[in-house]
């Protein structure tokens, strides 16, 4: 029985920090990503932010959606922490930079820090899309919904879901169209 | 399809579907589709790496709160752990307040050392044991407890346990293996999808709720902890008799059954909103005051992983969530993160009632390995221990029961 094995897991399962986690993670996934270059430092402040809420069991009885703007305020200032610091500067060791550099003509110093760039605005440009817009592509990416199926769990038009759809992806687009 | 085109309200599944496989393709819609296959695919792995630091670092904390009250020496004392912890936390009305680090994979901590994780790591290695133990009951005095029924704790005095009473839950824990056991091996369910027989009390085996009678008794460290332990064995006894009885009633599964009511009266469950769940029948009949109001098809636990029998409370009653698998993405129980409309939670650790809109067939003979019309591989087999309900009924459930109703499943 493995659920038991995983002590951890049942902890935290029932708790509203539980509750919190399994609501927003995703989304403050995204809206952290678009504000740090560093995956690590994504982690840690996601991590943070959670710690943090698990002081402030009020948040329960907020609506999801102050919810989720408290823990974005919250990643908001931890992000600036992380940016401030100077030990959260990676540095790739030379050995596996140049195993990196002699490995592809497509990786290429140039080519490399075109596609960090274009991953890098992705990422920005996801973060700013509207709430709504962001939910429908999480469910269409992770979930694998389809139109019909989005427009029935939100319940919205199939309609209203194909176009928030068109347009996301139009913006997010123009990023490999420039 | 002009793959230079933007994309279109029209054909919008369409184009994802076709450009989430062009391989190769430079085109932008192309690069954008497989970009963010590749972000959320990131994303959540992320997620479920802070689940399991957070998990840990909580869990530090809270044994870090019980040594301390295993050692306070005041009998009877109850703690809710996790009320408890907002006051071990830094308490923060300050978003940019600091907070403790991780404890370190050994990728992370090459490029990035953290004093503050290790030293985490330390307490929680050093409380690891403690809180194992503190654990276990937690879950299980909690159906003994106040109304609200749920995290509490009961500290541990440091008596000597009579030997008696030792025997006794050793005794009494030999007599429910094996009635189960024999009960299981003449009563099978023969699966014709992979031609497999399963003992159709497998709720009550190692894999189910047998495992953990086990970890109470070998746990126990005081005459309390061991008496909860029996009354717990009595209990899951009480319900294994109901499901044995049950399987020689003909009853349809939406009628009042005779092993409901007797369930009822053995956990003074006459008043309130109750649900039944019977895992025999794959149903769930729910009772208002004593009287049948509705019932429904359900699908329960697989065989790996069965839902837990015993009498239980609501703890969690919420909207629009989305679940996140306790599994290792490479566990054949593992699951992507799933939004679900509806959710009740009747016991620590995933054990929750959902509505699951990938499932089409539900009752009997869908807790075992099976080909589920609707098409969704997911749905060919039984839950990974929740109770999955249709989308519908899932959402008169969640009107109709509240928080603290009783669920008893047997």
């Amino acid at each position: 029985m493995e659920h038991r094995k995983d002590q951890h897991v049942i902890a935290l399962n029932n708790s509203f920090l539980a509750a919190l986690y399994q609501r927003h993670v995703l989304r403050l996934t995204t809206y952290v990503y678009g504000r740090v270059r560093s995956r690590e430092d994504a982690e840690d402040i996601v991590l943070e932010v959670f710690l943090a809420a698990s002081t402030q069991p009020k948040i329960a009885s907020l609506s999801s959606e102050k919810q989720l703007a408290w823990l974005q305020r919250v990643a908001y200032y931890k992000s600036i922490d992380h940016q401030r610091s100077p030990v959260q500067r990676s540095v790739v060791p030379l050995e596996e930079a140049e195993a990196v550099l002699i490995s592809d003509e497509d990786q290429s110093p140039e080519y490399l820090a075109l596609r960090n760039e274009e991953d890098m605005l992705l990422r920005e440009r996801l973060s700013q899309l509207p709430e709504q817009y962001q939910l429908v592509l999480q469910l269409r990416f992770v979930n694998g919904l389809r139109s019909a199926e989005i427009a029935s769990r939100l319940q919205k038009s199939e309609g209203a879901i194909r176009m928030m759809l068109s347009r996301a992806l139009n913006t997010l687009r123009e990023i490999y169209a420039e | 399809m002009n793959k230079n085109e933007p994309f279109t309200p029209e054909s919008i599944d369409e184009q994802i579907d076709q450009f989430s496989t062009a391989d190769g393709n430079n085109q932008p819609g192309a690069r954008v589709v497989q970009s963010l296959q590749t972000l959320y695919a990131e994303q959540q792995r992320l997620a479920e790496r802070v689940w399991e630091r957070l998990a840990q670092q909580v869990n530090a904390l809270n044994a870090d709160i019980h040594a301390i009250d295993a050692f306070s020496d005041v009998p009877g004392e109850r703690i809710d752990p996790l009320s408890r912890i907002p006051h071990v936390l830094p308490n923060s009305e300050q978003p940019t307040a600091s907070f403790p680090k991780r404890d370190q994979s050994p990728e992370h901590r090459r490029s990035r050392p953290r004093k503050m994780g290790k030293r985490l790591t330390t307490i929680a290695a050093s409380l690891v044991a403690l809180l194992l133990i503190s654990s276990l009951f937690w879950m299980f005095h909690g159906r003994q407890g106040t109304q609200a029924g749920q995290g509490v704790f009961t500290a541990t005095p440091s008596t000597p346990v009579p030997q008696s009473v030792r025997d006794q839950a050793h005794q009494l824990l030999r007599q429910f293996h094996q009635e189960v056991t024999n009960w299981g091996q003449t009563h099978q369910y023969q699966d014709r999808s992979n031609g497999k027989a399963y003992e159709l009390d497998y709720a009550y085996n190692q894999q189910g709720i047998g495992e953990v009678l086990d970890q109470m008794v070998d746990k126990a460290r005081s005459t309390a902890d061991l008496q909860a332990a029996i009354d717990q064995i009595q209990d899951e006894l009480t319900n294994l008799h109901a499901l044995e009885s049950n399987s020689t009633d003909h009853t349809s599964w939406n009628q009042v059954h005779r092993t409901d009511s007797s369930l009822l009266n053995h956990y003074h469950l006459k008043m309130g909103t109750v649900v039944v769940v019977s895992l025999l029948e794959q149903c769930m009949r729910v009772y208002q005051d004593g009287q049948l109001i509705k019932a429904f098809l359900v699908t329960t636990g697989r065989y790996e992983v069965p839902s837990l029998p015993g009498s239980w409370q609501v703890i969690q009653h919420q909207e629009n969530v989305t679940l996140i698998s306790a599994y290792p993405n490479d566990s054949p129980f593992w699951f992507p993160p799933t939004p679900v409309r509806y959710l009740l939670a009747y016991h620590m650790g995933a054990y929750r009632i959902f509505d699951s809109w990938w499932r089409t067939n539900y009752g009997p003979g869908t807790n075992f390995p099976h080909h589920d019309t609707g098409g969704n591989p997911s749905a060919d087999n039984g839950s990974a221990g929740s109770i999955e309900v249709p989308s519908d009924a899932m959402a008169w459930l969640y009107d109709h029961v509240q928080m603290h109703a009783s669920v008893v499943i047997y």
